[in-house]
C-alpha cells in the first residue's frame, strides 16, 4: 500500500485507498463467483486440468487486468 | 481433514509471500510487461502441476483424503468471458487477487483488510444475484432446472469442479 505512495511522491489519503481497495476488492469476489473460480481455482488448477473454460477465464482475467494497468499507468501520467 | 487444510493453507499462503505475489509492485510491474515475474511463476507452477494432476488422473492413483481424482470440467459459457472481465479490473486496480489478498495482511499490509472485506462483499453480491435471478426463472417456468442446480453424480473421490 505504502508503494502507491512511493512512486507518486503524493500520498494518497488512506480513506481513499481504503475506498479503493474496497471496490477492487468487490469486483475481484463478484466476478470470481461469476465465472467459478480466481487466480489460483482457474489460472492454476483449471489450466493444469486444461479445463478449457479455465483457459478461457484465465485469457480473460489477465488481459483486462493487464488492459487496466496500462490505463491506470496512462489516466495517472504514471505515477501508478 | 481440517488439520491437513491448515496445513496446506499455511503453505500456500507461506509459499505466496515468499514467492513476493502478496507485494504490490511485483504484481504492478509484471501487468505493465516492466518483468515477467508473476507470469513466470504462474507458469512453473502449471508446469508443476500440469503433468502431477494428469499422472493421478490417468494413472488412477488414490489421493490421500478422498480416494481416485475425478476432473468434471464445467460447459464452456459466457460466464467464464463475463466473470473474467469484472475480475480483471479489480486485479489490475488493486494488484492482487483472492488468495494474495488474504496473505498479504500476514505481511503486514494491513490496507490489505479493506480488499477483504470487498472480496466478501462482492461473492455475497453476486451470490444474492444469482438467487434472485433464479427465483424470477423458476417462476416462469417451473419444469426447467435453474442454471447451477444442474445435478450432477458426484460420486466418492476428489473432484475438481472447473
Amino acid at each position: 500500500m505504502r508503494s502507491r505512495t512511493s512512486r507518486s511522491g503524493r500520498p494518497v489519503p488512506t480513506s481513499v485507498l481504503v475506498l479503493i481497495l474496497l471496490a477492487s476488492g468487490l469486483l475481484i469476489g463478484y466476478g470470481a463467483r461469476w465465472m467459478g473460480g480466481c487466480t489460483s481455482g482457474h489460472g492454476l488448477c483449471g489450466v493444469s486440468a486444461l479445463a478449457v473454460g479455465s483457459v478461457v477465464a484465465t485469457a480473460t482475467f489477465f488481459s483486462t487486468a493487464v488492459a487496466t494497468t496500462f490505463l491506470l499507468h496512462w489516466l495517472t501520467g504514471g505515477a501508478v | 481433514m481440517i488439520a491437513i487444510g491448515l496445513l496446506f493453507g499455511i503453505a500456500f499462503g507461506f509459499l505466496l509471500s515468499a514467492g513476493g505475489l502478496t507485494d504490490y509492485d511485483t504484481v504492478h510491474d509484471s501487468l505493465l510487461f516492466r518483468d515477467a515475474y508473476v507470469f513466470l511463476v504462474m507458469g512453473s507452477a502449471v508446469l508443476v502441476a500440469m503433468p502431477l494432476l494428469h499422472l493421478l488422473k490417468w494413472r488412477r492413483w488414490v489421493t490421500p483424503l478422498g480416494g481416485p481424482l475425478t476432473i468434471t470440467p464445467s460447459k464452456i459459457g459466457s460466464k467464464f468471458v463475463r466473470g473474467g472481465l469484472v475480475f480483471g479490473v479489480g486485479f489490475g486496480v488493486s494488484g492482487t487477487c483472492a488468495a494474495p489478498a488474504v496473505a498479504m495482511v500476514g505481511t503486514g499490509h494491513v490496507a490489505g483488510l479493506a480488499t477483504i472485506a470487498g472480496l466478501f462483499a462482492g461473492i455475497a453480491l453476486r451470490g444474492a444475484w444469482v438467487t434472485r435471478a433464479t427465483a424470477s426463472a423458476s417462476t416462469r417456468n417451473d419444469d426447467q432446472l435453474a442454471p447451477g442446480s444442474a445435478s450432477a453424480d458426484v460420486t466418492t473421490g476428489t473432484v475438481i469442479g472447473l
